[in-house]
């Protein structure tokens, strides 16, 4: 299967500042790859620069550009629009309902996605951050420490994503482990 | 205290000339905030972006023009419009659109200015989610505006508080002319210095009734803190 992301002797940082360098990445569909690493190791720096948000401070990356259909990426704490849930997953489904729709359910969120977001919890805030980015198409996804405040439903609906959307690569940054994913330490190159 | 009696009287007699000025004064204000809005809300959030020496200097600008002078607005617009001014042939001056024009000019540096500040304070988070979901220019620009909402509509507030109490542009690029381009604050001061307080303190009155029907409304609708 061909590669969706590829980097060689990557090195990220902020500003032509370097903060870390990374192994060398080939990710193809249906992959799931997680970036480890202690806090402040450069893991959300990784994923902003593979999803093109930051430009690389040396070494090569080819991968899709950055919005639907290509990559996008998931802060940890994520940034919502104002207005309700349902608007928010809108504007990354590109007004395309039904795709909004099906991103909703697949995180189950349709029982709070007609709420204001300031009425949200921060685990539903999260589980509709997941599904607007889901309903951008994204061929690879990358998420940013997704368990932060999800509750065991949020939960188990992240994991069945990660287990049924195979046509996907998703990449995380994380101190868990995820079955069947690769694992990258930052730090260990 | 009998002046404003005097004022309350006159205002409940219904006299039209009073609320056909009023009407002139609110028709020139809100065309004026219409058209400054329209220039302002792009011109502040293309600024905000603007980045190095030319983004610092275009910012320095944009706040230092609103502090200008109503009268030297005035000044200026007049050369400008008079009939030996470069747009002279328009036949503008002392005409509701040249005060249209002058209030537009005094309206734009303080929404393009608080819209630059209202987008420059979002979180980096915001455009960065904007980004990665690929929003289209158009997309970006509509949900950049409503997260910056509550700063944006108090410079919208602020703009037509400018515009609906200034004197200067009005008077010169007006004229002040009876039934045409008479606002409250021109015949505010028209009235004071023909002696007839009674009738400017009306006047004043209503202006400032005007100003905090708007400011009220405005607050109760749209800036109101979330309970």
């Amino acid at each position: 299967m061909s590669a969706l992301l590829v980097t060689r002797a990557l090195v990220v940082g902020y500003d032509g500042v370097a903060v870390t360098p990374m192994q060398d990445l080939t990710v193809a569909p249906g992959d799931r790859i997680v970036i480890a690493g202690h806090n402040g190791s450069g893991k959300t720096t990784v994923l902003k620069t593979l999803a093109g948000l930051l430009p690389p401070v040396s070494g090569t990356l080819t991968g899709p550009a950055p919005g639907a259909s290509g990559a996008v990426y998931v802060h940890p704490t994520p940034f919502l629009f104002a207005g309700t849930g349902r608007h928010n997953v809108l504007l990354g489904a590109h007004g395309d309902r039904a795709e909004a729709d099906r991103a909703i359910a697949s995180l189950e969120a349709a029982s709070f996605s007609d709420a204001d977001i300031r009425m949200l919890s921060n685990g539903q805030r999260q589980r509709l951050a997941l599904a607007r980015a889901l309903a951008a198409r994204p061929r690879v996804l990358l998420v940013d420490e997704p368990e932060t405040g999800l509750d065991a439903a949020g939960l188990d609906a992240w994991t069945r994503v990660l287990a049924d959307r195979r046509d996907i690569a998703i990449i995380i940054a994380s101190h868990r482990d995820v079955p069947g994913a690769t694992r990258y330490t930052l730090g260990d190159r | 205290m009998s002046a404003f009696l005097d004022a309350l009287r006159l205002i409940l007699s219904g006299d039209p000339e009073v609320w056909q000025i009023t009407a002139v004064s609110l028709f020139v204000s809100l065309a004026a905030l219409t058209l400054a809005t329209i220039a302002g809300l792009p011109l502040g959030y293309a600024l905000a972006h603007a980045r190095g020496a030319a983004g610092r200097a275009a910012s320095a600008v944009i706040h230092t023009l609103t502090a200008l002078p109503t009268v030297v607005v005035g000044l200026l617009l007049y050369f400008v419009l008079s009939a030996s001014g470069p747009l002279g042939w328009m036949d503008l001056l002392y005409t509701r659109a040249a005060m249209i024009v002058g209030q537009t000019v005094l309206a734009l540096p303080i929404v393009a200015a608080l819209t630059l500040v209202a987008i420059q304070r979002l979180p980096a988070a915001a455009f960065e989610t904007a980004a990665t979901l690929g929003l289209g220019r158009g997309a970006r620009f509509a949900v950049m505006l409503r997260e910056g909402r509550t700063a944006i509509i108090s410079a919208l507030l602020l703009a037509f508080a400018r515009v609906f109490t200034e004197l200067g542009a009005a008077v010169m690029l007006g004229g002040n002319i009876r039934g045409e381009t008479r606002t409250l604050t021109t015949v505010i001061a028209l009235e004071h210095t023909k002696g007839d307080d009674a009738r400017a303190m009306a006047l004043g009155l209503i202006l400032v009734v005007i100003a905090l029907a708007v400011n009220t409304g405005v607050h109760s609708r749209w800036l109101r803190r979330p309970s």
